[in-house]
């Protein structure tokens, strides 16, 4: 594939993304291996928001990275809960509503799916291979932990599911 | 301002702000995520820091919120009010007057659990009953 001609201008994105991370540590060069195998792929659509999430992942990392980010004593992001949460991204369906991201100030990353607010699925994922999840679907509230090692756990993939349906 | 705002007890009509200092914590409709209302990790117990609005006027309790994004370069968006009655009514959660030498109206949500998904979803229902106020509408 062009890099050139990819719309999204992917390119930089990860190449900003990389620049978070650049080191000779095992994390760097995973997240290496994983730019280099999206390139690969990037031309289809379906990528498109995901390059663009990403993009907005690498910004947290860089907005969320000194203690205190939030003025009332938050955890800097670290670099293992960036990885995890880029992870999830990609495991994410691709039949999938992408979720808006964000930071929790105990040093979580979040991904919310949210439709009104009484519809709205929280999940947290930092540095413990965990999934914490809290939801809302009309008058039922749901939470949660369960384990993210290979893919997304079918519960959390039904929750958005209704969220979004 | 209350000269005497070391009283202890936090009455249900109170309104409590939550300082929004970080754009991701707010939504495109303008209601707040349950990221803003999740406790910092503090020893002992994690608490919610939010500052009680009694007796402030409106230019004084945003020179507060100014005063906690100066600890670090960052900007106040706004903040999320919620009265002290539906903290108590929608979650087990405790509210603590805890004055500061520089903010004699801040306070403490307490009582919250460990478990990080407990945490969640009594964050999400805070966020559910708050209402953001932008700090220029």
């Amino acid at each position: 594939m062009n890099m050139n001609r990819c719309p999204c201008n992917c390119n930089n994105v990860y190449e900003k993304f990389l620049a978070t991370t650049t080191g000779e540590s095992e994390s760097a060069h995973y997240l290496e291996e994983t730019a280099n195998s999206l390139r690969k792929d990037l031309s289809a659509p379906v990528y498109w928001g995901r390059n663009q999430i990403l993009s907005e992942l690498a910004e947290i990392a860089k907005e969320c990275e000194q203690p205190n980010w939030d003025g009332y004593g938050a955890v800097p992001i670290n670099q293992k809960t960036i990885i995890q949460a880029a992870d999830f991204l990609w495991t994410l369906p691709l039949d999938l509503s992408l979720p808006s991201i964000g930071a929790e100030p105990d040093g979580y990353i979040t991904f919310e799916w949210y439709k009104s607010p009484n519809y709205v699925l929280s999940v947290s994922i930092g540095s413990d291979d965990y999934l914490h999840f809290a939801a809302l679907l009309g008058a039922s509230k749901y939470s949660g932990s369960v384990p993210f090692i290979d893919a997304i756990p079918g519960e959390i993939i039904r929750y958005i599911q209704k969220i979004m349906h | 301002m209350v000269n005497n705002i070391s009283q202890k007890s936090i009455a249900d009509n109170e309104f409590l702000a939550r300082f929004v200092v970080y754009h991701r914590w707010i939504r495109k409709d303008k209601t707040v995520k349950q990221d803003a209302f999740i406790p910092c990790l503090k020893n002992p117990k994690p608490e919610l820091s939010v500052t009680r609005h009694i007796k402030l006027k409106e230019t004084e309790l945003w020179k507060i919120g100014q005063m906690v994004i100066k600890m670090r370069e960052t900007k106040l968006y706004g903040r999320a009010d919620i009265t002290a009655y539906l903290v108590r009514k929608n979650t087990p959660l405790q509210i603590e007057s805890a004055p500061l030498s520089k903010n004699k109206n801040h306070a403490n949500i307490i009582n919250w659990p460990i478990n990080k998904s407990n945490q969640k979803i009594l964050a999400l229902q805070l966020a559910n009953c708050a209402r953001f106020i932008p700090l220029n509408p």
